[in-house]
């Protein structure tokens, strides 16, 4: 191969491209950046930025192209905003620059999130197919360059955008609110809004939490360090040896051809879905988080075992704890809250929570899941201020909360995961009126492996955190050699789950 | 500015001295080489690691890849390692990316069903012989065209692809609107989970079920009729059983209408009481008699039913090999899925019984889709199954000497072979004994895994959006059983033009109007 096809390769930019955790490209990728940055990661602050800055910068590139350019476009714009946000002392002044940086974001977070799904709605409503989308940077870059390379008919939406543009406006709303002051300068701001890690799928952190830490030196002990790489290697297991393992051999089947299935099989889809978009997301985060670490950056737990919690309240504390928390800070309070009488609480939950479906994709179905979630999150603030009036202060067992809890939960990814609601009330129905006790056996032993892995996931996920913490530091203190040992097999058992054959499709006679 | 806690929370509440340089600090470059020297361990396995793995079981074979096969530079041509982290629209499924590494097919990873529209129409092959092969259905359905008013059964044979009625849901919904008719045909009557979205089936528990893949080894013939499977009730003194058909309300079918109730039964040992209702009246009681060969009894229904009930009494043995909800005129198409079959159980059936139930029904075409469940073995030649498959298509033949028979050929499949998903290697093969087996027959043939996109296409159907085939790589999802068949469709419309053309039919009546009053 020649330096000119490596130079291509190491350039190019496609679907296939992304640097992805999972892959060896990523990892190569880190060891270059480690590499480099011990050169300077003990210079000033600056120094570091920039090379973190740059590496995170051509990490976007890889999986998003020329959408690039966008991220910086949202930087340098609420960088300047900020800092006159900051400076101004009229009210109005504020107050409109503000809206600016929220408009400006969220319409472009708006156009290339929703242009589909609106055109659909406002074609459906009248009929005819009135509207298109036209892919407007596409269009302008054609007329810039003359020629019609770009297709203006396909509009994609940039990686990470959801959570970039958010992590944006918790910094420009901060600075609004006075609780942070700007950054100095754009390096600095550009590194803390592309950081790699954090970038794609968050977690969204705010820049009280991350700036200070660009000024500190670079301090990470060898404890944290091991801390790291467990996070790492957690995250693999969740996302390669469980989430896709279950997702590639049962789930996807069921939610795709639901009209195959019964309902005892539909619901252990349902059970199959909940833990491993858990295990994907979360392990998604665990790799980010022990990432961020060994470059010496501390990013906010995203997931708590949010399958435990008692209440749906609980829930959204322990689950995308970063978006969970942003949408509380941004946009509950920015609508008032509690404090403006008990109906408006319930509208502003319920709003909250359709906006923060509508936030993870442009369906109807999303609409659903957030409404389900505001809905019983006002429930349940309804039944806790009547029981905190109660004489009788009862109260359901834990176990029975955490059980109608977590079926709550599993109801709303049957919206989250399925096609279309038509599919999702499908699925609904079929597990209702057409479960086939006499069947349950057969389907056990047809799907052992899974259903045996799921238990198994399940059985972790429930594991008392003194348990968790306890196998967490019994692997950070056996021995170096033991520890490489340890990531050897796991990086091993990780690939044979990967490369595994597929579970044949099991067909049931009853 | 507000400066939170930085650390992972969990840290705060763990023992820290746990070893004796703990809170030591690291250095950067001490992270970097343990990070190099854990590269450096895993090359050296990928070196030492023997190519075709190590065996544990006949199920379990360790693998570890190659450097070139981990970093995709295997053969820059063939494979692919795609995909983008699409983490929103998906609902978060795939935040980390898909592991899976890809053969490349014709088609993009992520493709629309525009893109698999867009390929060249896949034609209907014909033998050299025989280029009318097909020529008796379309005269009948050009007939019905020009105002005929005769019912034109078409019998959809398939293995799974076919079951809850996908593929011939759309066939049949495009026909009946193309050429009038109405009502979903003969449905299968099993004690299966009922999973046939069109309508609901259920029965009591005392029927027993008869199916060419229950009865492999049976000696004897089984006795079904067209449909490939019966029930019946034991010989026993006295006894009940009913049969309920209901209809789900799918889009495809607002209203379930249907002119006629058909049911093809026998009778043996003593007579028995039958009783068909809907919910607001009784449309048929009656004895049937003992010793009573295969019948159809045709029974007449007026305008929209949500439900018919068939009531049985009495000490005699039914046996149900059919039954079917009809217009009087049009297409009648019939799903009939076979569970694991290859399309290779028909000379397993009584034939007297087979031919006696399509000479009652009178079916003008037979759709053959197999070929799923011969791919899992990988063989050198497929000579075998053509010959099966050829011995089938002439015993059809024999039994309803006018029929047209289309062979729709196997669809893609692939596998996951040393961590890469890739087509089967023998599909093909498969393809072109199939094709073989339809010519020799004087049969049409249709080929499905060139329709699709040819080899790695059911990749391509699997990630598209929307999901054209589930992630086992084999099955068509609803919207790609609906999207292959419209590609068969328009294949056969394209003939079916052809044909007007060439053989001058009138055409100037308009569309027959049926309806279940007529």
């Amino acid at each position: 191969m020649d330096i000119y096809t490596i130079m291509e390769e190491i350039f190019a930019c496609n679907e296939g491209s992304a640097l992805i955790f999972t892959r060896l490209s990523f990892w190569i990728f880190f060891i270059i950046l480690l590499t480099g940055y011990t050169l300077v990661y003990k210079k000033t602050h600056l120094a570091k930025s920039l090379y973190l800055l740059l590496f995170s910068l051509f990490f976007y590139y890889k999986s998003s192209g020329i959408y690039f350019l966008l991220l910086l476009f949202s930087t340098t714009l609420d960088f300047h905003l900020a800092k006159v946000i900051y400076r101004s002392h009229r009210a109005l002044v504020r107050k409109l620059l503000v809206a600016l940086s929220v408009v400006v974001n969220l319409g472009l977070l708006a156009y290339f999130k929703y242009a589909y799904f609106l055109t659909s709605v406002v074609n459906d409503f009248l009929g005819e197919e009135a509207f298109r989308v036209v892919n407007i940077f596409s269009e302008a870059f054609n007329m810039f360059t003359g020629d019609e390379k770009f297709d203006v008919d396909n509009l994609i939406l940039p990686i990470g955008i959801s959570f970039y543009t958010f992590q944006i406006l918790s910094y420009t709303v901060d600075v609004y609110r006075r609780k942070v002051a700007p950054v100095s300068n754009i390096i600095d701001f550009g590194f803390y809004v592309s950081f790699f890690p954090s970038l794609v799928a968050g977690p969204i952190v705010r820049a009280a939490e991350f700036i200070p830490q660009i000024y500190r030196e670079y301090s990470v002990t060898r404890r944290e360090a091991w801390l790291a790489v467990f996070l790492i290697l957690n995250g693999l297991v969740k996302k390669v040896a469980i989430s896709d393992y279950i997702s590639l051999n049962f789930v996807d089947r069921v939610f795709d051809t639901p009209s195959l299935y019964s309902g005892f099989e539909l619901l252990m889809g349902v059970y199959g879905y909940t833990i491993q978009i858990y295990c994907d997301f979360s392990g998604y985060t665990d790799i980010a988080i022990g990432l961020a670490l060994l470059l010496g950056f501390r990013l906010p737990p995203n997931f708590n075992s949010p399958y435990r919690s008692s209440s749906l309240r609980e829930f959204w504390r322990r689950w995308h704890i970063s978006l969970s928390s942003w949408l509380r800070d941004y946009l509950y309070i920015s609508l008032g809250g509690n404090r403006k009488g008990r109906i408006r609480t319930y509208l502003n939950l319920m709003l909250t929570m359709l906006l923060g479906g509508l936030w993870h994709g442009a369906s109807y179905k999303f609409l659903a899941w957030g409404g389900l979630h505001g809905l019983a999150l006002a429930a349940g603030r309804f039944v806790e201020e009547r029981r905190a009036k109660s004489k009788r202060r009862w109260r359901l067992p834990t176990f029975v909360s955490v059980l109608l809890t977590f079926h709550f939960v599993c109801l709303t990814w049957i919206f989250f995961r399925a096609a279309d609601m038509t599919l999702a009330l499908d699925i609904i129905h079929r597990i209702g009126a057409e479960f086939y006790l006499s069947a349950i056996p057969d389907i056990v032993v047809g799907y052992s492996l899974i259903f045996g892995l799921m238990l198994a996931a399940y059985a972790i996920h429930f594991l008392p955190e003194r348990v968790k913490v306890w196998y967490r530091e019994a692997f950070i203190a056996l021995p170096g050699v033991v520890k490489i040992l340890v990531v050897l097999l796991v990086v091993f058992f990780v690939y044979q789950a990967s490369s595994s054959e597929m579970q044949p499709f099991i067909y049931f006679q009853f | 500015m507000i400066i939170r806690s930085q650390r992972y929370p969990a840290t705060a509440t763990l023992p820290l001295r746990i070893f004796a340089d703990a809170e030591k600090a690291v250095r950067l470059s001490e992270i970097t080489a343990g990070l190099i020297l854990v590269f450096a361990l895993l090359l050296l396995t990928s070196l030492a690691f023997p190519p075709e793995g190590i065996r544990i079981s006949s199920r379990l074979t360790l693998t570890f890849p190659s450097v070139k096969e981990a970093l995709g530079l295997t053969d820059y041509s063939g494979f692919e390692t795609s995909f983008s982290i699409d983490c929103s629209e998906e609902g978060f499924s795939n935040f980390a990316g898909d592991p899976n590494r890809f053969e490349k097919s014709s088609l993009p990873l992520k493709c629309t069903p525009e893109q698999i529209r867009a390929l060249p129409v896949q034609p209907i092959e014909y033998p050299q012989d025989r280029k009318d092969a097909l020529n008796g259905i379309m005269s009948k359905l050009a007939a019905l065209r020009a105002g005929n008013r005769e019912l034109v059964r078409i019998l959809h044979y398939g293995d799974s692809q076919l079951e809850a009625d996908r593929m011939t849901m759309y066939l049949r919904n495009q026909l009946q609107r193309e050429f009038g008719g109405g009502g979903v045909g003969y449905v299968a009557l099993s004690p299966q989970i009922p999973i046939n979205p069109t309508v609901k089936i259920s029965m009591s528990d005392n029927w027993g079920y008869s199916i060419p893949a229950v009865k492999y080894k049976h000696p004897s013939p089984l006795r079904v009729g067209h449909m490939l499977s019966s029930v019946s009730l034991p010989l026993k003194q006295q006894k009940t059983a009913w049969i309920k058909v209901e209809r789900r309300p799918i889009k495809a079918y607002p209203s379930l209408r249907f002119s006629r109730i058909k049911l093809l039964v026998a009778n043996s040992f003593a007579p028995i009481y039958l009783e068909v209702k809907t919910p607001t009246k009784t449309i048929f009681s009656n004895i049937i008699p003992s010793n009573m060969d295969m019948q159809e009894l045709n029974l007449s229904m007026q305008g929209s039913h949500e439900s018919v009930t068939l009531h049985f009494r009495g000490s005699g043995c039914p046996e149900i090999y059919g039954l079917a909800l009809d217009f009087n005129s049009g297409v009648a198409v019939d799903n009939i899925p076979l569970r694991s079959s290859s399309g290779i159980d028909f000379v397993k059936a009584d034939v007297q019984l087979l031919a006696k139930s399509y000479s009652l029904i009178d079916a003008k075409f037979v759709i053959m889709q197999f070929g799923a469940n011969v791919v899992p073995q990988i063989m050198k030649s497929y000579s075998y199954y053509e010959e099966q498959l050829y011995r089938q298509l002439t015993l059809i033949k024999q039994m309803i000497p006018d029929v047209s028979i289309l062979v729709v050929g196997v669809s893609d499949m692939a596998r996951r072979s040393n961590g890469v998903l890739a087509s089967y290697p023998n599909i093909a093969k498969i393809r072109n004994a199939q094709r073989q087996a339809a010519f020799r027959a004087g049969c049409a043939f249709w080929d499905t895994y060139e329709a699709m996109g040819g080899k790695n296409s059911i990749i391509s159907w699997a990630y598209a959006s929307p999901v054209l085939a589930t992630k086992d790589f084999c099955h068509f999802s609803n919207n790609g059983a609906t999207l292959v068949t419209e590609l068969l469709y328009r294949s056969f419309s394209r003939d079916f033009k052809r044909y007007l053309a060439t053989n001058g039919k009138a055409h100037a009546t308009p569309l027959a109007e049926n309806s279940p009053s007529q």
